[in-house]
């Protein structure tokens, strides 16, 4: 079986217009028109609807929870705002609080003085737990420096100096005052969030840390889901088209093969396409053209077989007709002859000798011709083959050589080997192929072996004819069956074109090929069984 | 806190790896900034610029002076690179960090300034007008005199890159460790996919960068 591949032919074509008058049927529509690209139009707006609906959504919900943040901000702003003065407030307080307890010293003083100055204030501050140190300078004495408990770096420390005045001279209290530094700790904490409110740390896309404004972020989250959202609509653009070629391809092809196939070129095969769907399309479409290619040759040859016929049973009776009248000239001139004249005698009956020759040729000729022009209608009836092959056997055992006629041997698949077919005329089927067998292997100049058998293959019935002749170049296997070709000297080159009519008449088919056998010629006649009863 | 010389050059190399990185992220080219004068003085070891950044903290300015007022600490930070004329790599670098405050506790102004690893000093002003002109004077050493090439020829100029409360990053968090999975990853992940969009440039309340005039170091 030839190789078929798409859009190629393989096989030449004859009898149909030629498909370059029909070549608004070859042009493919415009890309737009396409199925690829309708379907890849399609998929991309589908996913250019959905990537951007999602975006859509997607920025919605970012700008929604940028509001919810927003509002947040806001309220935590207000907060810091509210909480801010209670720093200066609380110092202020704490700064009149100490104010006061150190005015208090100078009155507890009254009375104290020199060496009991100094037991007096270290139990003043021992007292007290938040003095850093305590500096009385009373009038008229020295002054006396006393040091609270030591306390690490980083205390606030107040100093609050009041006058201490005696009715005499004026002196001074110098109290310091120590303050947990964890207050102004949490206000400068309070301050940095006051300044860090609106801000995001990110990460960046080396791993860094970095500090933005919200509204920085949130353009860069906008750019970020743009560009993501171009890169997975770029993804669905290339995934539609791949999906788009992969399904359209073999709809492609079919198109591409149908659209040859309307422009006349029946030579043209669908590739295999797989066991979907659209392989079994192909397949059953490379089916049909088969068939149709096979019709259309049957066809074809019928006509041209009915043509030769017309003109040869025209050329029959033409040439029938003065045929008698001559015969019968020629027979008076013989008995006309008066004898006087030996020379004369002898040249009248070699001349009449000729002319009968050849109206005996003559008549041999236009009986061929009647019998091609008349082949009869070919009447199918169930048929076994078996009977077809004795009956020939029995009736044309005068072929001279070897026949050799195999009969399908008895048993239970013999009854099977039925075909439809007209007996009569398979019959001539046969004598004409075993009689241009043996006229071919004596041509030759061999002794006659020809051997005829059948069998079955599928639903078709298969009857085999091979000789031992010369058998047929394979550039001339399909001009046999054409009427009047012939490569026999004495050929008329009718037989095999009636074997033909008469097979294709039948709806079967003939081939001819070399006999692996006997080496000759090998002819097979595929014939139709009847359908199962 | 005086170190040991190597420890002191390791800090100066640490220090200058960091600035002369960090700067160009922050900074424009240097050659293209506005000039603004500057006093340099040098000594026998040391070159001192004398600078002053008024429009970094302006008592018009009205919500940092609420900041201030609050109790809340103003961070000014300098960063000084010297360069060679010409030049786009800085000779040397420093960084100065101030952070001005009210106390309400003794109803002064503190003003603290640090300059590179140096042991921060304090100083109290009574007005606040006071605490920030000494915020944004700058009187500090820039430059090792024997690192710089001296001579007319040897043209400089200094560039500041001047950041009022810039923003911080905090310490890494805990969460973006390799150990995430599943959607912690995939959280991580877009936080860097969005990260990548954000404007690399660090923001601070208020930026000012400029240069100072050429100058150049006599040969004595």
């Amino acid at each position: 079986m030839p190789k078929r591949t798409a859009g190629k032919s393989e096989r030449k074509t004859s009898g149909f217009r030629p498909f370059e008058e029909r070549r608004e049927l070859r042009e493919r529509p415009p890309w737009w028109g396409r199925l690829e690209a309708r379907i890849t139009i399609s998929l991309v707006t589908i996913g250019i609807l959905c990537v951007g609906a999602s975006s859509y959504l997607v920025g919605l919900t970012v700008r929604y929870f940028d509001q919810v943040g927003e509002q947040q901000v806001a309220f935590q702003r207000e907060a810091l705002a509210l909480a801010e003065p209670y720093y200066d407030e609380v110092a202020t307080a704490q700064r009149e609080a100490f104010l006061a307890r150190t005015q208090l010293l100078p009155h507890e003083l009254a009375g104290v003085s020199g060496p009991r100055l100094e037991p007096f204030l270290r139990e003043w501050i021992d007292e007290r737990g938040d003095v850093v140190e305590v500096i009385v300078d009373p009038p008229g004495a020295e002054a006396v420096v006393v040091l609270g408990p030591e306390r690490g770096p980083g205390w606030i420390q107040v100093a609050i100096e009041v006058p201490f005045e005696t009715a005499a001279q004026a002196g001074r209290v110098r109290v310091t005052w120590a303050v947990d530094p964890a207050i102004q700790a949490r206000h400068q904490r309070v301050g940095e969030l006051a300044r860090e409110l609106g801000t995001v740390e990110v990460t960046g896309a080396g791993g860094e840390e970095r500090v933005v404004e919200r509204d920085q972020v949130l353009e860069a989250m906008i750019t970020a889901l743009g560009v993501a959202s171009l890169l997975v609509l770029f993804v669905a653009i290339l995934a539609g088209i791949l999906i788009a070629r992969r399904t359209t391809r073999k709809v492609s092809d079919i198109s591409s093969v149908m659209r040859r196939v309307a422009s006349g070129d029946l030579s043209v095969r669908a590739p295999r396409l797989g066991s979907d769907e659209l392989g079994q399309l192909a397949a059953a479409f490379n089916t049909m053209l088969e068939e149709l290619e096979h019709t259309r040759r049957r066809i074809a040859y019928l006509q041209r077989v009915g043509a030769w016929q017309e003109m040869a049973r025209r050329i029959a009776h033409e040439i029938k007709n003065p045929l008698t009248p001559i015969q019968l000239a020629v027979q008076q001139l013989r008995e006309k002859d008066p004898g006087t004249d030996e020379r004369f005698s002898a040249l009248l009956r070699d001349s009449v000798e000729i002319v009968e020759d050849e109206v005996e040729s003559l008549r041999r000729m236009v009986t061929s011709f009647s019998q091609f022009a008349k082949v009869p209608d070919v009447e199918l009836e169930p048929v076994a083959l078996g009977r077809v092959l004795g009956e020939f056997e029995r009736a044309y055992t005068h072929v001279d050589g070897e026949l050799e006629i195999e009969l399908p041997s008895a048993g239970p698949d013999a009854a099977k080997l039925e075909l439809l077919g007209d007996r009569l005329l398979l019959k001539q089927v046969l004598v004409n192929l075993v009689e241009n067998a043996a006229l071919s292997a004596r041509e030759a100049g061999v002794e006659p072996m020809i051997r005829v058998h059948g069998r079955r293959e599928g639903e078709r019935v298969v009857i085999i004819v091979e000789d031992n002749g010369p058998g047929i170049a394979r550039e001339r296997r399909d001009l046999v069956f054409e009427p009047y070709e012939t490569t026999r000297a004495h050929g008329t080159g009718l037989g095999l074109a009636i074997v033909k009519k008469i097979v294709l008449d039948h709806g079967g088919e003939i081939t001819v090929d070399q006999s692996e056998l006997l080496g000759g010629a090998r002819f097979e006649i595929r014939l139709r069984a009847p359908p199962a009863r | 806190m005086k170190g040991t010389g190597t420890g002191v050059s390791r800090r100066r190399f640490c220090s200058l790896a960091v600035v002369s990185l960090s700067l160009p992220l922050i900074a424009a080219a240097p050659e293209t900034l506005p000039r603004r004068p500057a006093k340099f003085t040098y000594s026998a070891q040391r070159l001192k610029i004398r600078v002053s950044v008024p429009d970094l903290l302006r008592e018009t300015d009205k919500q940092a002076m609420k900041l201030l007022d609050g109790g809340y600490p103003t961070r000014l930070v300098f960063d000084l690179g010297l360069y060679a004329k010409g030049s786009r790599t800085p000779t040397a670098i420093q960084h100065v960090e101030i952070a001005v405050q009210w106390d309400p506790w003794n109803r002064d102004y503190i003003v603290q300034t640090s300059v590179g690893s140096a042991q921060t000093t304090v100083r109290r002003y009574a007005l606040r007008d006071d605490a920030i002109k000494a915020a944004t004077s700058l009187s500090v050493p820039i430059a090792d005199l024997d690192q710089i090439p001296r001579g007319a020829s040897e043209v400089h100029f200094v560039q500041i890159v001047a950041q009022r409360n810039p923003l911080q990053s905090k310490t890494a968090s805990a969460n973006s460790s390799a150990a995430a999975r599943g959607q912690d990853r995939d959280l991580e992940m877009f936080s860097r996919w969005v990260g990548m969009f954000v404007r690399s440039r660090p923001e601070a309340e208020k930026l000012v960068e400029f240069r100072t005039h050429p100058f150049y170091v006599p040969v004595d």
